[in-house]
C-alpha cells in the first residue's frame, strides 16, 4: 500500500469489544449476590478484532461481509462514536460518517430548520450552512414546502431532504453505511453519480454495503469481514468475486445470516 | 479538558440550532405559544397565592410579590433539572449515529431554560407594578448575581445528571420527588429570614444548616428586591452566598469530570 505518512485514514490494530450482559440485574440482591461472587454478570464480545488498513487520498474501500460481522462497529470507531478498545485510528480531513440519513431531524421543524441543525451536527458552521442553503434546497427540490414542517412530507421528500443534505456536507473522508439501498431506483443512481463526482474530486471514501455490484461500481479495494476479522483484502473485483463463491449463490431475497 | 473545550467551541453553532430546536418545538401547535411561558407561572402563583394566603393566613406584607420572586427561579431550577436529567438518554439515538461533543446537549437544555426563565421575568416586573410595590433598587445587582450562580450550579447538576440518567433510569425516577423536598427546604413558599433564621427557638446549627444549602441564599438573594426582605437581615449572608457559588464551582468540576468519564459509553450502552 502507499506510504503511511500520506495515507488520510490510517486503521493500525483495531479491537472493539462490547460487554454483553448474561442476565439482565434486575434488583440489588443479584447484584450483590453478583459482586460476592465475584462475577460481573457480563461477557466480553469482540465485535472487532485487530483490523488494520490505510487509505490515501482519493481511493475508496469498500466493506463487505455477512450481518454482525463488525463492518458497522469498525465504522462507528473510524466515525469517534466509539473509542477503540485496543489499536488506533487516524484520520486526516474533516470526516463525514454517514450511518444514517437526516440525523437529528424534527418532524416539528421545518425542512430548513432542520437543514442547519443536521448539518451543523456534522460539524457545518451556521454561515456556511447558509451559504449551501441554495444549491441545498434545489437538490432538494421541494420549494415552498421547505418552510413547512417535515411531518408534512411525504416520504419520498424526507429522503430528498436528507440526501441533499448529505451531499452537501463536502467532507475530506467520507463514510457510508449502507445507505444507498434505500430509496427507489432513480434514487439509488442518483446517490451513486454523486458519489462518484465526489471521489473524482479527490475524497476519501469508506463505504460499507451488502451490495457487492455498488460496492465493485464504486471503489477500486475492498475488505471482507467476517466474525470481525478480516478475511479477504485486495481488488474489489477479486474481494467481491471470494465472498461470493463462500456464500454462495445469493438469492435475490436475503434473509439473514 | 482544555481540548474538550476547544472542541464544544468549534461546535458551537449546534447548541444554537439545538436551543431553537427546543424553543420551536415545545410551543408548536400551541395557540398562545410562548405566551405559556408566562400563563403557567402565573396561574401557579395565582392558586399558591389564594392557598397560603388567604386560606392559611399568612400574613407577610406583599406575600405575593415575595412568592414570585422566588417562584420564578425556583420552577426554572426545577424544570431544568428534570428536563437536563434525561437529556442525553432522550437521544441516544442520535448519539449512536454521530459525533458531536455530547455535552452540548445539556448546554441546550440550560439554554432554553435560561431564555425562559428570562422570557418570565416580565410577570415579576408587572407583579410589582399591580401590587404597588417599588422595588429595592441596591439589591438588583444582588438579584443578577444569584442568577449566575443559580446557572452554574445548574450547569453542574445537569452534566451529572444527565450522564448518569444514560445507565441508571433511577436518576429520574428519584428526582422528582428529591426536588420537592429541596423545594420545602428552601425560602420559596415562606420568608427564610423570619420563619428560619430569626426564629428564637431554632437552633443555631440548624440554621447554619438550613443556609448551607446553595438554594437557600440564592433565593434570598433574589427576595431581596423585594422591601422588608433585604439579606442584610441575615447574619454572615454574603459569607452563604460565597459558599454557594463556590459548590456551584465545584459541581462543574464534578459534572466535568463524570460527563466526560461516561460520554464515550453513551453510544455503546444507551
Amino acid at each position: 500500500m502507499g506510504g503511511a505518512s500520506t495515507a488520510t485514514i490510517e486503521v493500525d490494530g483495531l479491537w472493539k469489544a462490547f460487554q454483553v450482559p448474561h442476565e439482565r440485574v434486575v434488583n440489588i440482591k443479584q447484584a450483590a449476590l453478583n459482586f460476592i461472587r465475584g462475577r460481573s454478570g457480563a461477557s466480553t464480545f469482540w465485535a472487532v478484532q485487530d483490523v488494520s488498513f490505510s487509505l490515501n487520498r482519493g481511493e475508496a474501500l469498500g466493506v463487505i461481509g455477512r450481518n454482525g460481522s463488525g463492518k458497522s462497529t469498525m465504522l462507528s470507531c473510524l466515525a469517534g462514536i466509539y473509542r477503540p478498545t485496543r489499536g488506533t485510528v487516524c484520520t486526516r480531513g474533516r470526516v463525514v460518517a454517514l450511518l444514517e440519513l437526516g440525523t437529528g431531524f424534527h418532524s416539528e421543524l421545518s425542512g430548513r430548520d432542520n437543514i442547519f441543525l443536521n448539518a451543523s451536527l456534522y460539524g457545518l458552521r451556521n454561515r456556511e450552512i447558509a451559504r449551501r442553503l441554495p444549491a441545498i434546497t434545489d437538490f432538494a427540490e421541494l420549494g415552498d414546502f421547505i418552510d413547512a414542517p417535515v411531518k408534512t412530507y411525504s416520504s419520498g421528500m424526507y429522503s430528498r431532504l436528507a440526501f441533499a443534505v448529505a451531499v452537501h456536507l463536502d467532507p475530506e473522508i467520507l463514510l457510508l453505511d449502507e445507505i444507498l439501498s434505500v430509496g427507489d431506483q432513480s434514487f439509488q443512481r442518483k446517490c451513486l453519480e454523486k458519489m462518484q463526482e465526489f471521489m473524482r474530486g479527490g475524497k476519501t471514501v469508506i463505504f460499507v454495503s451488502h451490495s457487492l455490484g455498488q460496492v465493485v461500481g464504486i471503489c477500486q479495494r475492498a475488505i471482507w469481514l467476517d466474525g470481525g476479522r478480516v478475511m479477504l483484502e485486495g481488488g474489489s473485483v477479486e474481494v467481491a468475486a471470494a465472498y461470493e463463491g463462500q456464500m454462495g449463490p445469493i438469492p435475490k431475497l436475503t434473509g439473514p445470516a | 479538558m482544555i481540548p474538550g473545550l476547544r472542541e464544544l467551541f468549534a461546535y458551537r453553532d449546534v447548541l444554537v440550532n439545538l436551543v431553537k430546536r427546543e424553543l420551536k418545538v415545545r410551543y408548536k401547535n400551541s395557540v398562545l405559544g410562548f405566551l405559556w411561558s408566562l400563563l403557567n407561572p402565573l396561574l401557579q402563583i395565582l392558586v399558591l397565592v389564594i392557598a397560603i394566603k388567604y386560606f392559611m393566613g399568612q400574613s407577610e406584607p406583599s406575600y405575593s410579590i415575595m412568592l414570585v420572586s422566588a417562584f420564578l427561579p425556583w420552577t426554572f431550577f426545577a424544570m431544568v433539572l428534570q428536563e437536563g436529567a434525561g437529556c442525553v438518554a432522550q437521544e441516544v439515538a442520535l448519539v449512536k449515529k454521530v459525533y458531536f461533543p455530547r455535552a452540548l446537549m445539556p448546554m441546550a437544555t440550560l439554554t432554553a431554560g435560561v431564555i425562559h426563565f428570562l422570557l418570565s421575568l416580565p410577570v415579576l416586573v408587572g407583579m410589582f407594578a399591580v401590587v404597588r410595590v417599588t422595588v429595592a433598587w441596591n439589591y438588583v445587582p444582588l438579584f443578577f448575581v444569584a442568577v449566575v450562580i443559580q446557572i452554574c450550579f445548574m450547569l453542574g447538576l445537569i452534566l451529572t445528571l444527565s450522564a448518569l440518567s444514560v445507565f441508571y433510569n433511577d436518576v429520574r425516577y428519584i428526582l422528582g420527588s428529591f426536588t420537592t423536598m429541596w423545594f420545602f427546604l428552601s425560602p420559596v413558599l415562606y420568608d427564610g429570614i423570619k420563619r428560619v433564621i430569626e426564629k428564637p427557638h431554632l437552633p443555631q446549627i440548624f440554621k447554619t444548616i438550613y443556609m448551607l444549602n446553595p438554594m437557600a441564599p440564592i433565593l434570598m438573594g433574589y427576595r431581596s428586591i423585594v422591601p422588608t426582605y433585604g439579606v442584610h437581615q441575615v447574619p454572615h449572608y454574603y459569607a452563604f452566598l460565597g459558599i454557594s457559588a463556590g459548590v456551584a464551582v465545584l459541581m462543574i468540576v464534578i459534572g466535568g469530570v463524570v460527563f466526560s468519564r461516561y460520554q464515550w459509553a453513551f453510544a455503546e450502552h444507551g
